[in-house]
């Protein structure tokens, strides 16, 4: 068997898709190379590779047809081209089609690659890993549970009938942590979350302190008998991080095939207010500081900052061009090859789909120290499980999250298993109070909300539980045992 | 040759590289491995989604690989890449062993299990494979269209189909090679009813291990049917208040707390660091009926066409699968383990151990898990109703999420009735439940044995970002107390 180049494959199959009559085409090639070092307590996981394939896009008949390989031979190429133009045959003209993009003449913004990336090893991933984890183990109370290191570097190219052909490389380096606390009654544990696409943009060092500070926060936690509408707010890494992201649900009502199906309250509300004055939403791609922020959407239109909730006036959409063109607008560059949430995914395998890049929930008026002290019972909320469970056309949603009880402007302790649940199209207009504080996560930057009143639920352990975890306590406190739990 | 949508001959059957295979081994011998394995897979992809009677994407693939994992000194090494770069990827894998060598503080050690060779075709009778396109959107399309009701309160319908053909080799340097060809087919059916701002969205899913076939087996249009009535009926129906219930799942609740709740805590690889089920072997956990069984063997359901989500014959190191009581008469009997973890815990390998793609690490991943009762404490379902005089039953598992630390959950339900003085009453909104593993554990209160419609209990369980199909429906069972979101 002859392989091919990941270029000459390209170019290849892009002329292989002309000569059986595709009415226009993009190709695209990848290959992206990843580091993944993860100590489970003791245990370490290496993974490194280096993944490559081709995509097309054909257009027959009116339509548009997707196929890929990872299989870079002739054979391989000319049956992925057949296959796509098969799919697009099968579908029929869509008269909403009108044809792949053309270059873009809106301004560019250009980043620049950090070639420090490439010079990163797993050794210098590994040297991290064990400074956090005896920083951990090094801190009194605390336990090292799991972390993570990571590296993505991704080299692309994209290129169509109409001229577009675009090289670009982007990277990801940062890394998790989760370490465990024993006091109080209750065990718990928290995690810390960093990275951003260049060397100088992570560092060990925050990712240690944001470990211990958090777990530190979690510390024992209790759970209580609570049913009724409460004030909630929610911490930054609730409302957009990895382990919460209840604003995704927005985000997924905004997306251009949503509004085009009607499967959103907000196909007609653009003009609106449909968020309290004071709240308002953006996507940015090209924020330089971000993971996945480029010069090009993944059909090779440039990427912009779009101002979707401007003090609660919904203004856009997110759209390709597609869904720009089918509801008479103009693409704002949000087309995608990664995850659902601009994260994660093989972008070769990946069709172009409207996705968010890097989200950004601006400033408020208050503090966050303002927004505790004025709420007089209700909890603040770190995490939140169950999302994806959501009804994302309505915004109905219950989630169960760990944070904070707050009585009388105070917070009095930590709590496990605290369910709300709620509209959340409903809430936004529900929203009192966003802090001038912001944190910069991962995929965003968020300051503190809160909502006047959530549905809450939460439910004490019952009598055996408590006892049972009492008698652990007093066993390992005795030093009689060692907690099996960890 | 397989056909791929019945117009190309191009699909090559994948070639069991024996030379490839025995350089590598030989190439770890001189790196003094003690084992190595290779997972070689060319795996075959289709997908159709389409949104209100439209075909919104469509795509066909082939990903393809190699993955080298191999252990010397006590550590792993795993890397991988595309076939032709075989020597590459060894070179990462022993480079990332070395770096792992350099973090581990413990000596991996593998359970041992006898060589195999062997050679898996499992059947399809209609292979998806050789489906056209052109069929399969037919029968996409007249779904989607059938979800649509003569008073127009569907407002938007999604159907999505995907078959993707798992075609991999393994082989180990302890002498297993097994070359599996494994088929998956499925359909899920998504209506949502809207009346002014109000939606419900509700869910529907027919698949199985196997092919084309399934939909000749499963009447899908009444499976359609009935998610389009639950969409209608949820959004006439009112709220059920939040708090705390005595409860009665049915079959895909049951499924999805065995396999949320109870199976994701009895993972052994995660259980090396941390959990509540940690430590807790031998220990009765639930009342001495309840049986908690994770099985790869069950290939049918009497009564029921299709395969189950989770039967396989073997996992990914080449370890038969078995019909595993992880809880047997209430008491915690064993973990679900993989070679490393078996070991760890001097426990005998379940054949549990399961990778996405050639690119993932395998890790411990459930199979067919649901919970039964023993056979002389079988109940009926309308004994299993009976128990509850006033509370909820739940119906139609709808995703779930878990912390098995915290051992806390969170599940979808698609519908909810209240049940008064033992009598099924009226129909409440679709909504959440939430909970504690041990104590909602220690709270069954009866189990009915009849398993539920495998082909409808179909399943994709995310785990460090891998992910795994799982099975299956199971009995109806009552719990004390649950906590039912809003």
């Amino acid at each position: 068997m002859t392989y091919l180049s990941l270029d000459k494959s390209l170019s290849y199959g892009i002329k292989f898709a002309e000569k059986i009559g595709a009415e226009e085409v993009e190709g695209y090639s990848s290959s992206s190379k990843e580091i993944e070092i993860s100590v489970e307590k003791s245990i370490p996981t290496i993974k490194t590779g280096v993944s490559t394939g081709v995509s097309f896009r054909v257009v027959k008949n009116g339509n548009l047809g997707f196929a890929f390989t990872k299989t870079l031979t002739q054979e391989r190429l000319e049956s992925t081209i057949k296959v796509a133009i098969q799919n697009a045959n099968s579908k029929g003209k869509d008269p909403d089609f009108k044809s792949l993009p053309h270059p873009s003449k809106k301004p560019v913004q250009n980043f620049k690659f950090d070639k420090k990336l490439d010079n990163l090893t797993s050794d210098n991933l590994a040297s991290d890993l064990t400074t956090l984890i005896n920083a951990v183990d090094g801190t009194k109370g605390l336990h090292y549970l799991q972390g993570q290191m990571f590296l993505g570097i991704v080299e692309d190219h994209l290129v169509n009938s109409h001229g577009i052909d675009i090289t670009d490389k982007g990277g990801g380096f940062g890394g998790f942590a989760a370490a465990i606390t024993t006091k109080g009654l209750i065990p718990n544990y928290s995690f810390g979350i960093k990275g951003g696409p260049s060397v100088a943009s992570f560092k060990i060092e925050d990712l240690i302190d944001d470990t211990i500070l958090q777990t530190q926060r979690a510390a024992a936690p209790r759970t209580m008998n609570i049913e009724k509408e409460l004030p909630i707010i929610l911490e930054p890494e609730a409302s957009l991080g990895i382990m919460g992201s209840l604003f995704r649900i927005i985000t997924t009502q905004l997306t251009g095939n949503n509004v085009a199906s009607g499967a959103t309250p907000y196909s007609d509300q653009v003009g609106n207010q449909i968020a309290v004055e004071g709240f308002s939403l953006v996507d940015t791609g090209v924020n330089p500081n971000k993971i996945g922020s480029s010069a090009y959407d993944a059909e090779g239109i440039s990427r912009e900052e779009t101002l979707l909730i401007d003090n609660g006036v919904l203004k856009t959409f997110l759209l390709d061009n597609y869904y720009g063109n089918k509801l008479g607008l103009e693409s704002n560059g949000k087309s995608s090859r990664v995850g659902q949430f601009g994260f994660g995914g093989d972008p070769v395998k990946t069709q172009p789909n409207i996705s968010t890049s890097s989200l950004e929930i601006l400033p408020g008026n208050s503090s966050k120290e303002e927004i505790i002290q004025e709420t007089k019972e209700g909890f603040m909320l770190r995490s939140l499980m169950g999302l994806h469970m959501s009804d994302f056309s309505s915004g109905r949603f219950s989630v169960t999250g760990f944070g904070w009880y707050i009585k009388n402007g105070e917070i009095k302790y930590p709590v496990q298993g605290v369910s709300i649940s709620g509209v959340l199209p409903d809430l936004l207009k529900n929203i009192d109070m966003i802090s001038k504080e912001r944190e910069s996560m991962l995929l965003g930057d968020c300051p503190y909300i809160r909502f006047s009143s959530v549905k809450t639920t939460a439910k004490k352990f019952d009598l055996k539980t408590r006892f049972g975890l009492g008698m652990l306590k007093i066993l390992t406190t005795l030093k009689i045992m060692k907690n099996p739990m960890f | 040759m397989r056909n791929f949508g019945n117009q190309t001959n191009f699909w090559m059957e994948p070639n069991l590289d024996e030379d490839l295979y025995k350089q590598v081994f030989e190439m770890a011998a001189k790196e003094n491995a003690t084992y190595v394995d290779i997972r070689d897979e060319d795996t075959l992809y289709a997908s159709i989604e389409v949104v209100d009677g439209k075909v919104e994407k469509s795509m066909a693939g082939s990903e393809a690989g190699i993955g080298i994992r191999l252990l010397i000194d006590g550590a792993w090494g795993f890397s991988y890449g595309s076939k032709e770069n075989y020597k590459d990827v060894f070179k990462m894998a022993v480079d990332a062993q070395k770096t792992s060598k350099t973090l581990s503080k413990s000596t991996i050690e593998l359970a041992e299990v006898k060589p195999i060779r062997d050679k898996i075709i499992i059947s399809q009778k209609k292979p998806s494979q050789d489906i056209a396109f052109e069929d399969k959107m037919k029968l996409v399309l007249t779904i989607d269209k059938h979800m649509l009701d003569k008073d127009n309160k569907i407002k938007a319908t999604r159907t999505r189909y995907v078959d993707f053909l798992r075609r991999q080799t393994i082989a180990t340097s302890e002498g297993t090679q097994i070359y599996e060809e494994r088929p998956y087919t499925y359909l899920a059916m998504t209506p949502t009813a809207k009346e002014g701002t109000d939606t419900n969205q509700a869910g529907a899913r027919v698949g199985q291990v196997g092919g084309y076939e399934i939909f000749d087996v499963v009447n899908v249009e009444e499976r359609a049917n009935k998610a389009k009535e639950r969409a209608i009926k949820g959004l006439e129906a009112k709220p059920v208040k939040a708090g705390k219930y005595p409860v009665v799942l049915d079959g895909t609740l049951n499924f999805l707390f065995a396999h949320e709740a109870a199976g994701h805590s009895t993972e052994a690889d995660f259980l090396r660091t941390a959990g509540v089920l940690r430590g807790k072997l031998g220990k009765t956990l639930a009342k001495n009926f309840v049986n908690l069984i994770d099985d790869g063997t069950l290939e049918y359901v009497p009564g029921f066409g299709g395969r189950t989500f989770g039967f396989m014959k073997y996992d990914d190191e080449g370890v038969p699968v078995e019909r595993t009581e992880i809880m047997k008469n209430g008491i915690l009997k064993t973990y679900l383990t993989d070679r490393a973890s078996a070991a760890h815990f001097n426990l005998k390998p379940t054949g549990n151990c399961r990778a996405e793609f050639y690119s993932s690490f395998p890790i411990v991943r459930m199979r067919n898990t649901y919970l039964e009762a023993s056979k002389d404490s079988e109940l009926s379902e309308e004994e299993v109703l009976g128990q509850i005089k006033n509370g909820l039953l739940l119906k139609i598992g709808g995703g779930g999420q878990v912390d098995p630390i915290r051992g806390t959950f969170n599940f979808g339900v698609g519908e909810v009735y209240e049940i008064h003085n033992g009598e099924i009453g009226e129909l409440r909104k679709a909504t959440t439940l939430s909970g504690n593993t041990l104590e909602t554990l220690g709270k069954i209160m009866g189990l009915s044995n009849k398993m539920a419609d495998p082909s409808a209990s179909i399943g994709f369980c995310g785990k460090d970002g891998q992910s795994a199909p799982t099975g299956t429906g199971a009995g109806w069972m009552s719990v004390k107390v649950m906590t039912v979101g809003g």
